[in-house]
């Protein structure tokens, strides 16, 4: 019960740091993951460079995973569960997003958020992490 | 006893290490806390409020060209009210809606003015033209350009919720009837309160994606009540989909009468004999751009007076936010031409 809130906040928080980095990390060269930002719809302003948005969403799948650990589950299913809910959570909050600032139907940005980068690379990221740092299921000795 | 000691100092050593992690592990943690919930926070409100732009703020000087020479004027500022509408059409609520009146309205009360209608997209707000478009500060540096006639900017609420759909339409369900709200209600209060020039050839109406639709909807239901028709992204044919504005079954009659590009062809006489000018443009990207190249197409050869534009850009506010200027001076230009 305590891991769908947990992904919503931990999810929320990570999506700030990126925020709050943004402006710092603007010029960095390399590949980017476009809207990660989806809010902000301005040239070049939504996304942020692919290293930035896996450090803050591994220590967010990191802290996820060890959130799992701690209330019992095993690997299978934290690594599951965490990237069906990281990227359910990912996938409805950015088609909320994409509704607003697109002024378009919902299920036109539903659509256009189901293929955004961010949706599959934060559930990845969440996945393995729950896979990491899971409770490792012991065989059972007869 | 040394060797004893030396052990003793690197054990405590060991254990400050110990203790020092988890402190060290803690901060680190309540610092990314802290940082996201604060980046978290000013993310949602920026984009809330200026969807990504900086915060508007009024230039003090504006240049006027006469020709070669140039000159800098002074910009003054006009004033935003915001009053509240008892609506019948709407089973009596109360809406809000926002009225920019040009600089010069309080200090020369015998003046009227034109006034320029604007409905906003869904979701969206009245503030969505002054905090995101900048339409009100635009107007006083247009104004202090020579670059438009000063007009009351009326924003009015189209929508009983923030994600609620109405299409600015009269609908099927009982006091939900927004269209007469605007054209009717709004209308008559905005005459009654202000200085008007109180005559459909002196009134614009516009809006941007569903405020487009619902002005050019709205206009072609009452006509001779607004000159200027202005789409920004808007859509010409109705949404059967939107349950809140249609009902669950939606009769073709009803879709046909809230179409504006099958009504129009009924109306030629009529927009023609009250110098009725339609101003619309659409992203090269926009989904509805070939709803809107097809709706120049219908007006061309229904030989009805209009500009349709098409920028690069898709439906977002950047595009909205670089037309918003272009959009002020054809409605300055158009009302009361004829």
């Amino acid at each position: 019960m305590a891991m769908p809130p947990a992904i919503v906040v931990v999810s929320l928080l990570a999506t700030g740091c990126l925020y709050w980095i943004r402006a710092a990390v603007a010029t960095w060269p390399g590949p980017r993951v476009a809207d990660a930002l989806p809010l902000d719809e301005l040239p070049s302003h939504d996304s942020v460079p692919l290293v930035v948005y896996v450090v803050f969403f591994a220590l967010a799948g990191g802290v996820l995973g060890l959130l799992a650990r701690w209330t019992g589950l095993g690997r299978l299913t934290a690594g599951l569960g965490l990237a069906l809910g990281t990227g359910l959570w990912t996938f409805g909050a950015d088609a909320l997003s994409l509704f607003i600032v697109r002024q378009i139907a919902f299920s036109a940005a539903a659509g256009a958020a189901a293929r955004l980068q961010p949706v599959y690379l934060s559930a990845l990221l969440a996945g393995a992490c729950g896979v990491l740092l899971g409770r490792a299921q012991l065989a059972r000795s007869s | 006893m040394s060797h004893r000691s030396a052990a003793g100092q690197t054990r405590a050593l060991g254990g400050s290490r110990r203790r020092l992690l988890p402190a060290v592990i803690v901060l680190v943690s309540l610092a990314l806390v802290a940082m996201g919930a604060t980046g978290m926070f000013q993310y949602i409100r920026t984009y809330w409020l200026y969807r990504g732009f900086s915060a508007p703020s009024l230039p003090v000087v504006a240049v006027v060209h006469h020709g070669a020479h140039r000159e800098t004027v002074k910009v003054l500022a006009g004033t935003e009210q915001v009053i509240y509408v008892r609506s019948a059409a709407l089973g009596e609520r109360t809406e809000a809606v926002t009225v920019y009146l040009p600089p010069g309205y309080l200090q020369h009360p015998a003046e009227r003015y034109p006034v320029f209608y604007m409905l906003h997209g869904s979701p969206g707000a009245p503030v969505n033209f002054t905090q995101i478009l900048d339409m009100d500060y635009l107007e006083d540096v247009l104004i202090a350009e020579h670059l438009m006639r000063p007009m009351i900017l009326v924003a009015p609420t189209g929508t009983p919720s923030v994600f609620a759909d109405t299409e600015w339409a009269n609908s099927p369900r009982p006091d939900n009837d927004w269209e007469t709200y605007v054209a009717i209600e709004v209308v008559n209060t905005i005459d009654h309160r202000y200085r008007t020039i109180p005559n459909g050839s002196e009134r614009a109406i516009g809006g941007l994606s569903e405020g487009g639709y619902g002005a050019l909807n709205i206009a072609l239901h009452h006509p001779g009540e607004f000159r200027v028709i202005e789409s920004w992204s808007g859509y010409m044919i109705a949404d059967p989909t939107v349950r809140e504005a249609w009902g669950g079954h939606p009769t073709p009659s009803l879709l046909a009468y809230n179409s504006p590009a099958i009504l129009i062809r009924t109306m030629v006489p009529t927009l023609l004999h009250d110098h009725t000018f339609i101003w619309f443009y659409c992203g090269l990207s926009d989904s509805l751009v070939a709803e809107n190249r097809s709706f120049a197409g219908e007006l061309t050869a229904l030989g009805l007076p209009f500009e349709f534009q098409v920028r690069p850009g898709s439906h977002t506010w950047v595009l909205w936010r670089a037309m918003s200027g272009e959009a002020l001076m054809a409605a300055s230009e158009h009302v009361a031409r004829a």
